[in-house]
């Protein structure tokens, strides 16, 4: 069994170079919590809710959780309109494992497991270009197959 | 034992002392530039400056230990370990917040006492903690009032340096200091907090002509404030009240540990693993969170000075400084004070001060009463953090943390206005330091 037998193929990408807005739009768009972000057809990096709202969020709540009890209404409102063209590359997050068609669905589960990874881009062997993506319910479909259509 | 050569100071080299003189300038040049982690830099440096001194024999590992100031060592830990669990009571937001609806939510008052509590707590606590706690509730508090935060966030930059000068643990300086030199907390307060307490009012007056008239809000948003609840921010009772338990007993035991002939690590190490003892869920989180690269950047330090000073290099320095004094004391004193609070603004007191230590020292020959130096040192190094945006770590703290929060405090601004509150603060030093100690 290779991650090629269970990716998702129909994966939800975004460019370096657009902002939140696009990537808010596309997300809610197409009812996805995740995108991967592709420069040339390779990963360059991958776009989460989580993401956006770390975006959204600014830093002195997110050093201090405690205070955001205290903070004025409209303040969500006004980061959110603060954050509207900022970059998605600024962004989304560079460190992340990439797999490919050829892996293994060990392999794949594994580094789904590590840092609670959503998604992980799967490109083709030979060219490093993009093919598909792991997510958890490619896992669990996975399993599913294995204990009720294999036997 | 075989080991019979490099004993004292007559077995060294001029290789010896160029090796040494070279990493200690170079360890030195790169943490200026700050190109590499300063920690890197000076554990490395230390480390060549061992193997340099095996060599050249005036080093070892055996004299680089003992070049360790572990006292100072231990208090930062035991602190460190008391505050890590201490924030996560929501006694400081409390604190502010509760000071804040005191005031009526008027924007100048809130200053001010957003200005005292700043220094309270960097006089007991570290400045970089006090100022992560302060920001966010200085950001929260003007967002309610709808005004500009960046003169609230200069005031507590220029409060949490002023405040730390005047206590033995309020800034890393006078932890060296008053380890290196047996200077009690009891002394630091005696000898320092007074200044630092007349010099807050200039201060004040100066900021209130600067910046009172940015601050203007409406009543209505005053009111904001008054609707917030303090109590809020209190998640865990039976933490807190632990917690201020330890606090009192860590303060009482530092105002008593010269008289009770304890070292200040005693007493930060005893607080420390007694919260651990009451709370002692949090042993993973809290020593985890301690800031070992701050420590290790201290070992590394020790360890380099300490081979400058087996190298003779301290020494020679020192004699070079007193002739040029002429072994006057008031002009040795204010020249270190001067001196120390202009080098202090643009580099890192910390290496600077943990240099001066054993040169100052070295100084006990031609004075009788070196004190007059420590305090004088104390002041120039603590005070000159205020100078420019780099001169101390709270300082880059609250810029870091304001910009990522969409509010950038210029390099140039900020020293319009720092410089000249270190000019300020440190000519009240001189005057104080030379009717008091001179």
């Amino acid at each position: 069994m290779k991650v090629r037998d269970y990716m998702c193929a129909n994966v939800h990408t975004i460019a370096p170079n657009k902002t939140l807005a696009n990537a808010v739009k596309q997300m809610v768009e197409n009812k996805s919590n995740s995108l991967i972000v592709i420069n040339n057809n390779k990963p360059v990096g991958l776009f989460s809710s989580r993401t956006l709202i770390k975006a959204i969020v600014p830093d002195y709540l997110q050093k201090d959780i405690r205070s955001s009890i205290f903070d004025a209404e409209g303040t969500f409102e006004k980061y959110a309109r603060e954050a509207k063209n900022k970059l998605v590359s600024d962004f989304m997050k560079t460190d992340f494992h990439t797999l490919t068609d050829d892996d293994t669905m060990i392999e794949a589960a594994t580094y789904a497991l590590k840092g609670a990874r959503r998604i992980i881009p799967v490109v083709n062997k030979e060219k490093g270009e993009i093919v598909g993506a792991i997510t958890r319910t490619c896992l669990k479909n996975a399993l599913y197959d294995i204990l009720f259509k294999n036997d | 034992m075989i080991e019979v050569v490099s004993e004292g100071s007559n077995h060294i080299t001029s290789g010896a002392v160029t090796a040494a003189l070279l990493i200690f300038l170079g360890a030195y040049g790169v943490i200026i530039s700050e190109k590499i982690h300063r920690t890197i830099i000076a554990l490395f440096g230390g480390s060549l400056m061992i193997i340099a001194g095996i060599y050249y024999q005036f080093y070892d590992q055996e004299k680089a230990i003992h070049a360790i100031d572990f006292n100072t060592i231990g208090l930062l830990i035991g602190m460190m370990i008391i505050v890590v669990i201490t924030k996560e009571t929501g006694l400081f937001q409390y604190v502010a917040i509760w000071s804040a609806k005191k005031v009526n939510g008027d924007p100048w008052k809130i200053m001010v006492v957003f200005a005292i509590i700043t220094a309270v707590f960097s006089a007991l606590l570290d400045n970089v903690t006090t100022v992560l706690l302060m920001v966010p509730m200085t950001l929260v508090i003007c967002s309610n009032l709808k005004i500009n935060p960046m003169p609230f966030l200069i005031v507590e930059i220029l409060m949490s340096n002023i405040g730390g000068t005047a206590t033995l643990i309020g800034d890393p300086p006078n932890i060296l200091i008053g380890s290196a030199a047996k200077l009690s907390f009891m002394d630091f307060v005696v000898n320092l907090a007074p200044i630092v307490i007349i010099m807050f009012y200039p201060i004040l007056l100066f900021l209130k002509a600067k910046y009172k008239k940015d601050i203007q809000t409406s009543e209505e948003n005053m009111q904001n404030i008054m609707k917030l609840n303090e109590k809020e921010s209190i998640t865990d009772v039976k933490l807190l009240k632990k917690s201020l338990f330890v606090l009192a007993i860590v303060i009482i035991g530092f105002f008593l540990h010269g008289f009770l002939h304890m070292e200040g690590a005693t007493i930060a190490i005893f607080g420390a693993s007694l919260l651990l003892l009451l709370d002692q869920k949090n042993i993973e989180k809290a020593l985890h969170q301690v800031e070992w690269t701050t420590i290790f950047f201290f070992i590394g330090l020790f360890t380099i000075v300490g081979g400058l000073e087996f190298a003779g290099i301290i020494e020679w320095a020192a004699t070079k400084m007193l002739a040029l004094t002429g072994g006057d004391l008031t002009l040795t004193a204010l020249s270190i004070m001067w001196g120390g609070a202009f080098f202090s603004a643009f580099v890192d007191n910390i290496p600077f001060v943990a240099t001066m230590i054993p040169l100052v020292h070295s100084m006990g020959s031609t004075f009788q009463d070196l004190d007059p130096i420590w305090w004088s040192l104390a002041l120039g190094a603590c005070l000159g953090g205020n100078g420019t945006l780099v001169g101390a770590s709270a300082n880059l703290v609250v810029a870091g943390m304001a910009e990522k929060s969409g509010y950038k405090i210029k390099f140039v601004d900020f020293m319009k206005i720092g410089l000249v509150v270190m000019v300020i603060t440190v000519a009240f030093a001189h005057v104080y330091a030379w009717i008091r100690f001179l």
